[in-house]
């Protein structure tokens, strides 16, 4: 895939020494810079652009809350609960260069630029104190909620830093989550097996028409298989899963090839999730994307407000999907389902939601 | 702004080239009966503004519509500033300016002045959203630049129906993607059923999903979804519109709709009396069935408990509670 290349970079003063921003500077040494006082006051001079040219934009600020969060998906909008696998996020940035039909950041982030938060003294500060607080507790940890974990890593370096820093902790793992191959710069770190990299997956058909400049699934599978002879545990999101004619034939050959590719010793989790957006989103992608297939689903608007499969639909979906898995790899692999409520778990799985500590356990149990 | 340049002078009908539409926002068919009216009563009150060009004639920059409603009320002179010495895009903004102050703008006129002032006056489309879309009472941004661009695109039928035929904005941003054919079909609908607000969207969504889908036209599509009633049958057009819309439902939400028809033939095996209502959740999403009932005596009350605890024990409710 290409290598994202901003038209410009903004930094913030306060970030102007950090390693990021050395990284950053060294690796693009050719794109215009402008010194901003704050992100703030750049957003209220560019306000006005649009989703797909601000992503031209690369700002390094300092991130002024919190890095560390609780994963959202459990609590669900207006109230919801869904079952919570207990994850938590990192913030290091948001938007990332590639361009998604489905992504949920087109309609989500208040600006649409490509922001890095810069200040990671801070941020491993803060995860010190977190991890220290509960020394009980266990940490599963990722940076892609708001970004992609590696699209910009060949770039500011965050990933090494963040390897190293997790390789030390004894009650956390870090989850690396990407639809890029840049590995590379990661396979020769001394992770102590306390960071998993993961790839978000769809078939090909999907990929080429719905996941617009990211990394070919050939290329991920590889880049799967380089991590695993480094050493690393892998993990695979197949989500959004995306129902169409042919579909079962083309995921079905995606697991298969999945563990063709990587041993399932090696495959630390599986993540299922149904394709699901907001009707803001929806709206969105009709615009920019007025030949994406995924807003002609069957989608209904659930308790949360968001449009996902009509329930039976999606039910046999997981149902079909976790049947090949296990054809593939045994029961070795945890597989669970992303921002599903109780009563979906039940039917597909066949017996009672877990709760929070209980999926947590079986999901970490290999780490 | 008028200049010491600029001379208020009366002249001829045939001295204005009214086919100049240079600094026009304005679609010459839209409706001047009222203006025509008002002009035929009080004349010119506002002068036009003019420029001179070769031969005499002159191009309008203001006052179209005052022009052609005088013409049609059969006024010969017209009062007009004859401007001199200006830029033509300082003119064109001054002519929206003065739409701007003196009535509302229609949609299409604000597109017309939007697109005209990137594409025929070269004006950024950075400078045109950041100083010109808030003048028009359009928000800022660039999502709502490129719509007024797309709704200064519409097809000539379609902004005709938007003025003659209440077709909504959004519905025309939608059916302008199809072929025209498809557009007279939909607007022949509008025409008959006489569309509201919500019929139109929900319509319209399904149609444009369908056709997505399916690859037929959207002709194809209606006439399918409208042969499904009873073709023999002689329904009032609001029942066989809602016959068209259910059928275009079934189409669009297949496992939806099957889901939907077990569980009435199961409420049905039920046979709860009327005062026992169950609903299941939304889309049946969620796993909840809520049961309510009314009792105007302690008997009814009782009644209506035993129904419902016999209904408990049957296989439907089994089945029902499946279906969740």
């Amino acid at each position: 895939m290409k290598r994202y290349r901003p038209e410009r970079i903004f930094i913030e003063e306060s970030v102007r020494e950090s390693p990021i921003t050395r990284k950053t500077l060294r690796e693009l040494p050719d794109v215009p810079l402008e010194s901003i006082d704050s992100l703030a006051v750049l957003l209220r001079e560019t306000g006005s652009l649009s989703t797909g040219s601000a992503k031209r934009y690369l700002v390094l600020a300092a991130q002024r809350g919190p890095f560390f969060e609780a994963c959202p998906g459990g609590r669900g909008r207006l109230g919801i609960q869904n079952v919570c696998c207990n994850y938590s996020v990192i913030n290091i940035g948001t938007n990332c260069g590639m361009d998604c039909t489905y992504c949920f950041l087109q309609s989500y982030l208040t600006n649409p630029f490509l922001i890095i938060y810069a200040n990671c003294e801070a941020l491993f500060g803060e995860l010190d104190r977190v991890f220290s607080a509960n020394p009980r507790g266990f940490f599963r940890v990722g940076t892609g909620q708001l970004a992609d974990s590696l699209a910009l890593d060949a770039v500011t370096g965050y990933g090494p830093l963040l390897v190293e820093f997790f390789a030390s902790r004894t009650n956390a793992v870090l989850e690396l989550k990407t639809k890029t191959d840049q590995v590379d710069g990661l396979l020769g770190l001394d992770h102590q097996g306390k960071t998993v990299l993961a790839w978000s997956l769809n078939p090909r058909s999907i990929q080429k028409t719905e996941e617009l400049n990211t990394a070919s699934i050939d290329a991920r599978l590889s880049a799967a298989f380089r991590s695993v002879t480094a050493g690393y545990r892998v993990a695979f999101h197949f989500d959004p899963i995306v129902e169409y004619p042919g579909w079962a034939d083309e995921y079905a050959a995606l697991v298969a090839e999945i563990f063709r590719t990587v041993p399932a010793r090696s495959v630390a989790w599986i993540s299922l999730g149904g394709l699901r957006m907001t009707r803001d989103l929806k709206a969105v992608m009709q615009t920019r994307f007025p030949k994406s297939i995924l807003p002609l689903g069957e989608l209904v608007p659930g308790e949360d407000g968001k449009l996902r499969y009509v329930k039976p639909l999606r039910v046999e979906i997981y149902r079909r999907m976790v049947r090949w898995i296990h054809e593939s790899a045994g029961d070795h692999v945890p597989v669970y389902l992303c921002m599903e409520k109780p009563d979906v778990w039940a039917k597909v799985f066949g017996c009672p939601a877990p709760s929070e500590k209980e999926l947590q356990g079986m999901i970490c149990r290999g780490l | 702004m008028l200049s010491r340049f600029d001379r208020l002078e009366v002249l001829g009908a045939s001295q204005l080239d009214l086919g100049d539409r240079t600094y026009a926002i304005t679609p010459p068919w839209f409706p001047l009966e009222q203006l025509s009216t008002s002009i035929r009563k009080t004349g010119i009150i506002n002068p036009l503004h003019v420029e001179p060009v070769n031969g005499g004639q002159h191009r309008i920059i203001c006052g179209f519509r005052r022009a052609q409603a005088a013409i049609d009320a059969g006024l010969e002179d017209l009062p007009c500033w004859v401007r001199r010495k200006c830029g033509r895009s300082d003119l064109f903004v001054e002519s929206i300016l003065d739409n701007v102050g003196s009535r509302p703008l229609h949609e299409l006129e604000k597109a017309s002045a939007v697109a005209k002032l990137i594409e025929d006056f070269g004006i950024s489309r950075q400078k045109v959203l950041e100083e010109y879309l808030p003048l028009l009472g359009i928000r800022p941004t660039a999502f709502h630049l490129q719509r007024y661009l797309d709704i200064d695109q519409l097809p000539e039928q379609l902004k005709r129906a938007m003025v003659d035929s209440r077709l909504e904005l959004d519905t025309a941003l939608v059916i302008a993607h199809w072929t025209q054919a498809e557009q007279q079909t939909f607007l022949g609908l509008q025409s008959h059923f006489k569309l509201n607000v919500n019929t139109q969207k929900k319509l319209t969504e399904l149609l444009d999903e369908l056709r997505r889908k399916t690859g037929l036209s959207a002709t194809q599509i209606w006439e399918q979804a409208i042969g499904e009633g009873d073709p023999g049958s002689s329904k009032s057009p609001s029942a066989a519109l809602e016959q068209a819309l259910h059928s275009l439902l079934r189409l669009r939400m297949p496992t939806l709709s099957e889901l939907e028809d077990q569980y009435r033939e199961l409420k049905v095996a039920l046979r709860l009396p009327p005062e026992v209502r169950l609903r299941p959740p939304a889309y049946f999403e969620g796993d909840r069935l809520t049961v309510s009932f009314s009792a105007a005596s302690a008997g009814e009350f009782r009644e209506a408990a035993e129904r419902l605890r016999a209904a408990a024990n049957t296989k439907e409710m089994e089945e029902i509670f499946g279906l969740l």
